[in-house]
């Protein structure tokens, strides 16, 4: 923890945190949007509606 | 040979996976504890909203304090919050987590054990909360009011239900874990998270402890707990009963899973970063408040996000909203979150927070998420719930409407006039004359004002409780109507979860939701990243916290009426904290500096005015400051003084005497947390606190009153003179 000790020692640079923190944010908003939509439509559609079966016998493609 | 030998090997493993794949496992899943928590939701709502009707009165009509310590609106008003949260709105969520989730991960809950230790022990926490905060045992921290030994039991009851939860999806008959899953992991990681950094404190005795943090430090974690409990405890959890109990309810499946996926990561991670949003114009670093309303107003985005995809989701199946009190029950609470939501955001902006904060426009805006958000999914949760657990129809279905339209009818009743009071009550204390001075420089004309909005507002509680008793009977005509299956049998087929991604055939965030644990973390790095950028440098910067030199310690007197002021919870009605606002500085005086704050466990800033602001109630000359006589009458006879003032009388509080042993282990504690007291303070303390005690003894005898000096009224008079005291002209000039 000595590197975080360090870094927080003063206040140099805060006013980044808010550049920061959108930063990060956009970074891993972009990657999941991607990923999401790269997803493929009709595994993301049985998933959904998965929740709708019978809860008390089950289709075995949940187990894929 | 060896080829031969590996080909069988091979073979055999294929053939037992293919076994595996096949089998279909018989359970049942654990419905009773889903019907306990069914109880314990309906038995603690109605006390909840009983309790909340009190305090509501009580504000309009002070009778209703029934001049007795344990039922002031001081202590009255945590109690209502506290069961609102934890109790009606916990219970309900714990019953729809537990039967989603079976039936989600197609299993039974782990362990019956911690399913069931889980219910008592919860509800064992409510009693003691109620029993401790009626009594005056309080942190005095709004939401985390609960003192230590309690904080210990919430940990452990947590970590129980953490422990089943993770266990439960560790042995699921379902590959991929649906998202509503993914809500109530990140509500477990989320609330043990806050919960242990903000009830980090020192206790001094079983039932009296001081949070190591003071001032603003306490204060930005305070409220970045406080945010976050909105968020963790009724947020997160309820969109993942969202994204269950909509689908079944509107035989639907949600509108978009992309969506839902976008929702949950953008939200976890964003709403970590907006706590410091309660805390604008106040004595905090301006960089937290930026990033407090930064990531706030980005916080409209992914809850909107989520509102559309429960509205979508309802695409063609709005002829069965008209038929469904269950379904007109979930747009109410899809409408209230878009609604709180997006106003939310917009009360953390800096001018609109100038008006909203201290009003009871907060007030409207919770009761808003509270009783339509909240409240929407239970009722519509339980409507669908119950009678499929009993395996029955909803005893009636027009009463179920009936009680829609009249809780609607209160809501409204309940909101709108707060909100018409908070920004009347603003109006006024913002008013000048043409001569440049406050039109209403006494604050008790501000809030007679509000009396009339008090009456409607009690009208709308009281509605939304004769709603509240119509579902009562309902559900409990329905549970007689049908009979529960304690273990409902089902079955499906055993999960073949192989450890190695295919990335052929499975993405990255399929491979790491597949195990809990791995995904647990992933989720408690998204969340704590903005709890720790906010925190961390406010504990450590010092330059963050400003000292005054002229600030000293509290005396062993002045300590001990703080302790007072803070059981008797005063922080629900008075604030400390004058922001850097003309009608402000024009009304109370000097706006507050951080450095005012260091001695402060806990922080005593509040987050209303029902009164006026006390923290210049020690600064001679100020509109604020009273004398020993002012304050001893005020206390026994507040409507005597001022006829319209909605104070309780604290008059038994003239015959309680302060634990006197005590005062040294305070002072030892204090210590600890780094108050300079001189060493072997503590042995002298008890001396200095009769001296000073004697003094004011002394000056109400002037005035022809006879009280003994350890009285309670005597330690909060000497408290109350030493707020904005240190930084007064007049101390300046005894210091030099």
């Amino acid at each position: 923890m000595g590197f975080v000790g360090n870094l927080f020692s003063n206040d140099n640079g805060v006013q980044l945190y808010n550049i920061i923190g959108l930063f990060i944010f956009i970074t891993m908003y972009i990657v999941i949007v991607y990923r999401v939509i790269k997803t493929n439509k009709s595994e993301l559609k049985h998933i959904k509606e998965s929740i709708l079966e019978n809860d008390n016998n089950v289709d075995s493609n949940l187990t894929k | 040979m060896m080829t031969s030998l590996r080909t069988k090997k091979l073979t055999r493993i294929s053939y037992n996976i293919i076994q595996n794949y096949m089998e279909t496992q018989k359970f049942s899943y654990d419905n009773a504890i889903v019907r306990n928590f069914i109880w314990a939701t309906v038995i603690w709502g109605a006390v909840a909203i009983i309790v909340g009707l009190l305090a509501a009165l009580q504000l309009a009509f002070p009778v209703f304090n029934l001049g007795l310590e344990f039922t002031t609106f001081g202590r009255v008003r945590p109690v209502h919050t506290n069961a609102v949260i934890f109790a009606f709105i916990g219970n309900a969520m714990f019953a729809g987590v537990y039967h989603s989730m079976q039936r989600v991960l197609k299993t039974r809950m782990f362990n019956d054990l911690l399913s069931k230790v889980n219910f008592w022990a919860w509800q064992l926490i409510i009693v003691l909360a109620a029993v401790t905060l009626l009594g005056g045992i309080t942190t005095g921290k709004e939401y985390a009011e609960l003192e230590w030994p309690i904080d210990i039991l919430i940990a452990l009851v947590w970590v129980v239900f953490g422990v089943n939860m993770i266990g439960t999806i560790i042995v699921r008959r379902v590959k991929h874990i649906y998202v509503s899953v993914w809500w109530y992991l990140a509500s477990f990681i989320g609330v043990a998270v806050l919960h242990i950094v903000n009830s980090i404190e020192l206790p001094i005795s079983l039932l009296h402890s001081y949070p190591v943090y003071a001032g603003a430090q306490d204060a930005v974690v305070q409220w970045w707990y406080g945010h976050n409990a909105v968020a963790f405890f009724l947020t997160t959890p309820w969109l993942g009963i969202m994204y269950y109990y909509l689908p079944k309810a509107s035989e639907r499946p949600i509108y978009s899973y992309q969506l839902s996926i976008i929702h949950f990561w953008a939200l976890i991670f964003i709403y970590m970063w907006s706590g410091p949003h309660h805390l604008l114009y106040q004595a905090l670093p301006d960089w937290v408040q930026a990033l407090g309303v930064t990531f706030s107003i980005m916080l409209i985005a992914p809850s909107w996000g989520g509102m559309i995809n429960g509205f979508l989701t309802l695409r063609g199946a709005w002829d069965k909203v008209r038929d469904s009190a269950a379904l007109k029950f979930m747009v109410v609470a899809i409408t209230a979150y878009g609604m709180a939501t997006f106003e939310g955001p917009m009360m953390s902006l800096k001018s609109v927070n100038a008006i909203s904060h201290f009003t009871d426009w907060t007030i409207a805006h919770t009761h808003i998420a509270g009783m339509g958000w909240n409240g929407g999914l239970i009722f519509g949760m339980l409507y669908w719930l119950v009678p499929k657990l009993f395996r029955t129809k909803l005893y009636s279905e027009k009463l179920a409407n009936t009680h829609f339209w009249i809780a609607t009818l209160g809501i409204l009743m309940f909101a709108i006039p707060i909100y018409w009071g908070g920004i009347t009550q603003w109006l006024m204390l913002r008013q000048y004359t043409a001569d440049g001075l406050l039109a209403y420089p006494n604050f008790i004309e501000t809030s007679a004002k509000l009396h009339p909005f008090y009456h409607v507002r009690i009208i709308g509680g009281l509605l939304f409780f004769i709603g509240f008793l119509l579902f009562l009977f309902n559900i409990i005509k329905t549970m007689k109507l049908g009979a529960l299956v304690s273990n409902e049998p089902a079955e499906a087929p055993a999960l073949v979860n192989t450890e190695k991604r295919n990335p052929a055939a499975e993405t990255i965030h399929r491979w790491m939701e597949r195990k809990a644990v791995r995904f647990a973390i992933v989720v408690f790095i998204a969340l704590v990243i903005g709890g720790a950028v906010e925190i961390i440098p406010m504990m450590k910067v010092e330059s963050n916290i400003p000292k005054i030199s002229s600030v000293k310690p509290y005396s062993p007197l002045e300590l001990a009426g703080r302790d007072v002021y803070v059981s008797n919870g005063c922080y629900n009605c008075h604030s400390q904290q004058i922001r850097p606002l003309r009608y402000e500085t024009d009304r109370y005086g000097e706006y507050s500096k951080i450095g005012e704050f260091v001695y402060d466990h806990p922080f005593q800033w509040g987050s209303r005015r029902s009164g006026p602001d006390l923290a210049r109630a020690g600064w001679v000359g100020s509109s604020t400051y009273k004398t020993a006589i002012w304050h001893y009458n005020h206390f026994t006879k507040p409507q005597e003084m001022f006829p319209q003032s909605i104070m309780p009388s604290y008059a038994w509080m003239i015959d309680k005497d302060v634990d006197l042993s005590m005062i040294p282990i305070k002072i030892r504690a204090m210590q600890t947390l780094g108050v300079p007291y001189e060493k072997g303070y503590d042995l002298k303390a008890t001396d200095d606190y009769m001296k000073e005690a004697d003094k004011i003894v002394a000056e109400l005898k002037a005035s022809g009153v006879t009280i003994k000096p350890t009285s309670e009224v005597v330690a909060m008079i000497a408290y109350l003179h030493k707020l904005g005291r240190d930084i007064s002209p007049a101390a300046n000039k005894t210091t030099k």
